[in-house]
């Protein structure tokens, strides 16, 4: 019989609490950026030039049809040789974060975009609204209403392949626990915490997401 | 007298298709022309080109004498764009068959957008003037409402009202009754009439024989992409001189019963 002592847990909070912290900051990193990029990306398929939407798509292809593994390794052991900047292990998991998400969150975006009737932009043009004031105002405020639960699944899913970051050396929350597990040999109760930490982490994410989706459904 | 509205050779094709295949006309300042015709006979996309919202055509439109979006110069099209297009296509007013409304925005929002947006007023001016064009098309105490609870007659005025803050020189009337539920038709046309009889120069593009009979300066009925056959709304209306004209009234009479009574 196993002899389960929880309160190890408790020693070692100061490790959740950090790797947490550093999770998260990693997370909030890669989200935000993975949007922005994200919304660029979609813009530059729906609306840019030719040459250009093609180039977007093969971004698209190219990210979401590699591992996201190879990708993190890739950005952290060959783009500093290619380019001859250095950055942290941290920066290099965050750069990787909001690169990888980016595609998806294009396509994301873009499908949000394309579901407007086309007639609320036609009534924006008829108006004077520029393609900017368009896209801003009238198209974008719409689009991000409809694609919020997916917007929401994949942030998620980002926090959640952020313990990725551990495999570069990243002392987030996977990284820390592993660490802390070879110092006690106490992965049952550790790595039992770790999972309850990240459900209590991403599950708000979700449930907010809910609460903002029907209050805006109310209206 | 400079027209309100110049059009000359207007042609476009949507790949082998033709849809308007040469069609001029001038509209006078305050004058109410409407347009009728089958469906596909162009009228929809005239407008949509008025509007600048089709930009492939071939030949010229002119507003008060600007032209918009092109010109021609020694036989070529220059092109018009960014803040000199906007500007020409700022005299112009559209109203659409889906009302095209905001709905992420009040009824009063969906007014004071543009104002804001694109004229750059400051929100009290830009209330003020909503709310104004609200309360002439009598929707005002509907001012909070978004679009998604206002009945179709109700949005359609919001359009309209949306339209005229901008203070447009043209307004352009895309079938603005056809998706609307029968009862609700005719508050929105007495808003137009209202609008006619201020002295708006207007283009409507309608089914309402009715509306086009009594409001009307001149009626335009096309087909296959050409004018037809055009003239006051009595004579193109009663007696028509073209085959095709009489074909279509017969059409549309025969619709909604004629002057027959429907259970004899």
């Amino acid at each position: 019989m196993y002899n389960w002592n929880f309160g190890i847990v408790w020693d070692y909070r100061a490790v959740y609490i950090n790797g947490a912290e550093t999770a998260l900051s990693l997370s909030a990193i890669g989200a935000v950026f993975a949007i922005l990029i994200g919304l660029i990306v979609a813009l530059t398929r729906q609306s840019a030039p030719k040459p250009f939407a093609i180039l977007a798509s093969i971004y698209v292809e190219f990210l979401r049809n590699t591992p996201l593994l190879v990708q993190i390794f890739w950005i952290f052991y060959c783009l500093p040789v290619l380019t001859g900047a250095s950055f942290t292990a941290f920066w290099a998991a965050a750069i990787s974060l909001a690169v990888h998400f980016s595609a998806y969150f294009a396509e994301i975006i873009r499908s949000g975009i394309a579901s407007i009737d086309k007639g609320q932009t036609d009534a924006a043009r008829i108006l004077g609204f520029t393609y900017a004031q368009t896209m801003l105002r009238i198209i974008l405020p719409q689009a991000f209403r409809r694609v919020l639960p997916p917007l929401v699944n994949m942030i998620a899913d980002l926090v959640k392949l952020s313990s990725l970051a551990s495999v570069i050396g990243v002392y987030e929350l996977m990284h820390s626990v592993n660490n802390t597990i070879m110092n006690t040999f106490r992965p049952l109760e550790l790595y039992t915490a770790l999972a309850i930490v990240y459900f209590i982490i991403i599950y708000p994410v979700a449930f907010i997401a809910r609460r903002v989706e029907l209050k805006l459904a109310k209206r | 007298m400079t027209p309100a509205l110049s059009i000359q050779h207007l042609e476009l094709s949507f790949g082998d298709l033709d849809v308007l295949k040469g069609v001029s006309f001038n509209v006078t300042p305050g004058e109410v022309l409407c347009v009728i015709g089958p469906s596909g006979s162009g009228k929809s996309t005239l407008l949509r080109c008025i509007a600048f919202l089709e930009t492939g055509f071939r030949g010229t439109i002119q507003v008060e004498g600007e032209a918009l979006g092109q010109f021609e110069k020694n036989g070529k099209q220059v092109p018009v764009r960014g803040a000199a297009l906007r500007k020409v296509q700022g005299k112009i007013g559209m109203v659409f068959q889906n009302f095209n409304l905001w709905p992420h925005m009040s009824a009063l929002e969906n007014v004071m957008a543009p104002l804001t947006i694109v004229k750059g007023m400051s929100k009290s001016e830009a209330k003020k003037l909503a709310m104004e064009n609200l309360h002439k098309v009598g929707v005002a105490e509907k001012a909070d409402t978004y679009p998604p609870r206002l009945s179709g007659g109700q949005q359609q005025r919001v359009g309209i009202a949306r339209a005229l803050a901008m203070q447009p020189r043209v307004m352009l009337f895309d079938e603005a009754t056809s998706s609307l539920d029968p009862e609700l038709v005719n508050e929105v046309l007495g808003v137009m009439r209202k609008l006619a009889e201020e002295g708006m120069t207007m283009i409507v593009v309608t089914h309402e024989m009715d509306f086009a009979k009594k409001v009307a300066d001149r009626v335009i009925f096309m087909d296959g992409g050409v004018i037809a056959e055009q003239g006051p709304p009595k004579q193109v209306l009663e007696t028509p001189r073209e085959a095709r004209t009489r074909a279509f009234l017969s059409l549309i009479d025969h619709e909604i019963g004629g002057d027959e009574p429907i259970n004899p």
